[in-house]
């Protein structure tokens, strides 16, 4: 029998709504035997960070963000290889929606499990943009994490 | 986690497609399968004006039917829920699987919107921002 998945990508943020996606991907990847790849995207779009912070990211800022989230995904690897999962971890720099789709369809990904962050709530409505650009432009099938 | 599978039917040409795909993941992922199928009924504005819904619902219970028979084929065996909306069905869809308790909804991601423009169909957006449970949306 075809395998339901290979290659399912997981973009993480760090937020706290992370460890769920985490979770459920862990969990797909036990039944499915699909790998995991964790993607942590720097965000340097000037104007989604203009809009965010009303004022342009500064090539300082980035290597601050980088700095910190970069380890992000590596971690999120070693708690699924722990679990003996195949997976692994990158950074990639760029518009988050964009970089995740394009390496998507790049490396043939035939999966991505991202997390929605309760688009009810005014408060985050911004916040889940990116799960909503990505379920938009996809070309493969997506899994939104609730 | 026990998966109960909420799958969204409506007949178009990527049904057959949605139905196999989601056999296949029940039998990776275990749980159960329910089809459901939203008759959308025209929003009327004028109350005098009746509308006639049972030509829809008729065809509501083929779709249905045609998507069991291939739950059937594939050695599964699946409920059906043959609803009503006004409107956009994806609400409908939405509260179903809360009232429910479904853990996950499985459709595809253009359905009937036929526009070679339209990347996700209004149903599947309307499911995927509203839903309370996970949602998978399947493509091509």
């Amino acid at each position: 029998m075809n395998k339901l998945f290979q290659r399912a990508l997981v973009p993480v943020d760090g937020s706290p709504y992370m460890s769920g996606v985490v979770a459920h991907a862990i969990a797909i990847a036990k039944k499915t035997n699909c790998s995991l790849t964790f993607l942590y995207v720097a965000n340097v779009d000037p104007t989604s960070s203009y809009v965010a912070n009303v004022k342009p990211a500064t090539s300082l800022e980035v290597e601050k963000q980088r700095g910190s989230n970069m380890r992000i995904p590596e971690v999120c690897r070693q708690k699924a290889a722990a679990e003996d999962i195949s997976a692994s971890s990158r950074v990639e720099v760029g518009s988050p929606a964009q970089t995740i789709v394009e390496l998507s369809v790049r490396e043939r990904f035939d999966l991505i499990i991202i997390g929605s962050r309760g688009y009810s709530r005014l408060k985050t409505l911004f916040l889940g943009s990116v799960a909503d650009e990505v379920m938009e432009q996809a070309s493969c099938p997506v899994l939104l994490v609730k | 986690m026990v998966e109960k599978i909420l799958v969204a039917v409506d007949g178009s040409e990527t049904m057959e497609r949605t139905v196999r795909f989601s056999c296949d993941l029940v039998k990776v992922l275990g749980g159960s399968l329910t089809l459901i199928h939203v008759v959308e009924v025209p929003v009327i504005i004028q109350p005098n004006l009746m509308f006639d819904s049972a030509p829809l619902t008729r065809a509501g219970e083929v779709i249905l039917q045609t998507a069991q028979k291939q739950v059937e084929q594939n050695g599964l065996r699946a409920d059906t829920i043959l609803k009503h909306q006004g409107g956009n069905s994806g609400h409908k869809i939405v509260s179903v699987a809360g009232e429910k308790g479904f853990t996950l909804i499985v459709m595809h991601a253009k359905g009937q919107s036929k526009a070679a423009s339209i990347l996700l169909g209004s149903v599947s957006h309307t499911v995927a921002h509203n839903a309370s449970c996970s949602v998978l949306i399947l493509r091509p």
